[in-house]
């Protein structure tokens, strides 16, 4: 007899009663192996990036993080399937990049077929475009309003209108709050659209600043300023940085 | 657009009646003058049409210039002024049709059997116009009274639709649809208890059907609906939801519009509890003070929970059901504290059966 790929599986809810339909319907399958039960997005990023299974039947409304802000955090997501129990907007998403989906109550044939479909999944290494999805369904904001940082194991979530300044670090981005410094990986220019206009402006090549820190704005050499900040960090401004935040302010 | 040529029923009655007021107006012609009727037929519809439509003008200067608003003594000069202007074009218009008529050699000449009477005509076309423009002026009134009318009647529709709406707004389908998956993973686990999750659920919605239907029910009524609400909630989340009531048992009769406390405490649910990983406390208050009902409803929540557009509606409805049923008396007080969220509704009493 052919013996089956064994797929190594997660459960993310926060309601108890959903997980336990999970553990139910997937405990007479041979071929799920179910390595982690998570109860919200911090300990399923925890689990993902230690365990690293193959596939992740994940709720969308959670506490703190969301369904797809943990797929955002995590480098190289497995297959997915979400499950919820009514958002228009999040199926119409699911329905638009032919994503499986599981509708809260299910019974087991609808997960078995959503199961067949990741099977195929897992061969093929398809990539989910998890920013299309989330905008898709109406889970991001226009503009950011928290930064999500991982470091290690841990999820750092860091309201925009904490952040002192950004800094530019090679392929990563210093998020400085309160005297820290949290790396994420992500481009500088792409961090800057994301975030609102009126409240952050790139200054320099290699800085970011929000608006509300600054304390004032020295001459520094001929060409270029430097920025006083509340709490007495000195930034270099660009003369391009500077015309913007002649602008602004 | 004018009354009478926005409807053709209408404009055809009008100008019937038109014709025989021309008519009237042409018989001691024809009667004297009986072998040039032809003519004077000919002579007399175009211009009783042409001066027919020439009063019917008069509707849009009686909007220009509201009756209530414009002195009265400028709005006679106007009227008159104009009169004399239509009486006039007309009577030239007729000049030259009259005599185009002549022109045509039907019957003996019939212009010179005007002239005679040409003052008592042009008084008589100036009468008629500026009876008109009266008529207009009633037509006007009657039309604004109308409309005042259904307006008063569109906004009472809309306010009992308003209602409707924030009764129908209470079945949360994220409610039912999670309550249902609760129980569809206690059939097989714990059957008995899925079977209680089935009927309280059940209870839960007649009950909420049953109140919405009613105007006024008495406060324990709501509170007993709340009850099955959390207790269909607390299978969901577990020790993550915690209930802590303070009821003052003075306030158990009081009378209170249905559903007003329902979507508070499912706010408290949905925005607050269940967007904490620990959970926490819903802390549920009624006491009467100074002839009001004074309830809050207070929840911790996420601070950092970026509510998803559609939110905020519960209250919304909550604000504009009591604005509507009690006015000024009402209020409807919200409090963001730290990590805790506070909702305080007051409002007076009618009746408490002691």
């Amino acid at each position: 007899m052919e013996s089956k790929k064994v797929i190594r599986t997660i459960i993310v809810d926060d309601e108890e009663p959903a997980r336990m339909v999970l553990r139910e319907f997937l405990s007479d399958r041979s071929d799920i192996n179910l390595v982690a039960e998570c109860a919200n997005g911090f300990e399923a990023v925890k689990a993902m990036t230690e365990l690293m299974p193959d596939l992740i039947i994940l709720d969308i409304q959670m506490p703190k993080l969301n369904g797809f802000e943990v797929l955002e955090l995590v480098e190289q997501p497995p297959a997915i399937i979400f499950a919820t129990a009514y958002d228009q907007y999040a199926v119409k998403a699911f329905e638009l990049h032919a994503v499986d989906y599981l509708l809260k109550p299910f019974n087991k044939n609808r997960l078995n077929e959503a199961l067949a479909h990741v099977a195929e999944r897992i061969t093929k290494k398809k990539l989910l475009p998890v920013e299309a999805l989330a905008e898709a369904a109406g889970m991001k904001p226009a503009t950011l309003e928290r930064v999500l940082v991982k470091d290690g194991l841990k999820v750092h979530v860091i309201p925009t209108d904490k952040i002192d300044y950004i800094e530019a670090q090679d392929d990563y981005v210093a998020i400085k709050v309160e005297g820290k410094s949290h790396l994420k990986q992500q481009r500088m220019a792409e961090l800057e659209k994301l975030l609102d206009p009126a409240k952050f402006v790139r200054v320099h090549r290699s800085y970011i600043l929000n608006l509300e820190r600054i304390a004032r704005i020295e001459l520094y050499a001929k060409d270029s300023r430097m920025a006083i900040l509340k709490d007495g960090t000195k930034l270099l401004i660009s003369r391009a940085g500077y015309d913007k935040l002649k602008k602004m302010l | 657009m004018h009354p009478i040529l926005a409807n053709r029923r209408t404009l055809v009655l009008y100008l019937t009646i038109w014709l025989f007021v021309g008519l009237l107006i042409e018989l001691p012609f024809i009667y004297t003058y009986k072998a040039q009727w032809g003519a004077f037929l000919l002579a007399d519809i175009p211009l009783d049409l042409f001066f027919a439509f020439m009063c019917l003008s008069s509707y849009y200067l009686c909007r220009i210039f509201p009756i209530r608003t414009t002195i009265w003594y400028n709005l006679l000069s106007l009227f008159v002024v104009v009169a004399c202007l239509a009486g006039g074009i007309t009577l030239a218009v007729g000049y030259g049709w009259v005599h185009l008529v002549d022109s045509l050699q039907l019957t003996a000449s019939i212009a010179p059997l005007y002239e005679p009477w040409i003052a008592g005509i042009y008084s008589l076309l100036v009468l008629i116009f500026l009876l008109i423009a009266a008529t207009h002026y009633v037509i006007i009134t009657f039309e604004q009274s109308r409309e005042t009318e259904l307006q008063t009647f569109e906004l009472k529709v809309l306010a009992q639709d308003a209602e409707l709406r924030a009764l129908r707004a209470q079945i949360d389908p994220h409610f039912l649809f999670n309550s249902l998956n609760s129980i569809s993973a206690l059939t097989t686990a714990n059957p008995e208890r899925a079977r209680t999750m089935v009927i309280l659920l059940a209870d839960f919605f007649r009950n909420s059907l049953d109140l919405g239907a009613k105007n006024r029910i008495p406060l324990s009524d709501e509170l007993s609906l709340i009850e099955k609400f959390l207790t269909i909630e607390q299978v969901r989340f577990g020790s993550r939801l915690k209930v802590a009531q303070d009821i003052d048992k003075q306030t158990l009769e009081c009378k209170i519009a249905p559903l007003l406390l329902q979507p508070l405490i499912e706010n408290a649910v949905r925005h607050g509890i269940s967007q904490l990983v620990e959970g926490g406390t819903i802390a549920l208050k009624t006491k009467l003070n100074n002839h009001k009902l004074v309830i809050s409803v207070e929840n911790p929540f996420d601070p950092d929970y970026v509510a998803k557009k559609g939110t905020g509606l519960g209250i919304k409805n909550v604000r504009s059901r009591i604005e509507t049923i009690y006015g000024n008396d009402g209020r409807i007080d919200i409090e963001k504290n730290g990590d805790v969220f506070k909702v305080e509704l007051s409002f007076p009493i009618k009746n408490i059966t002691k």
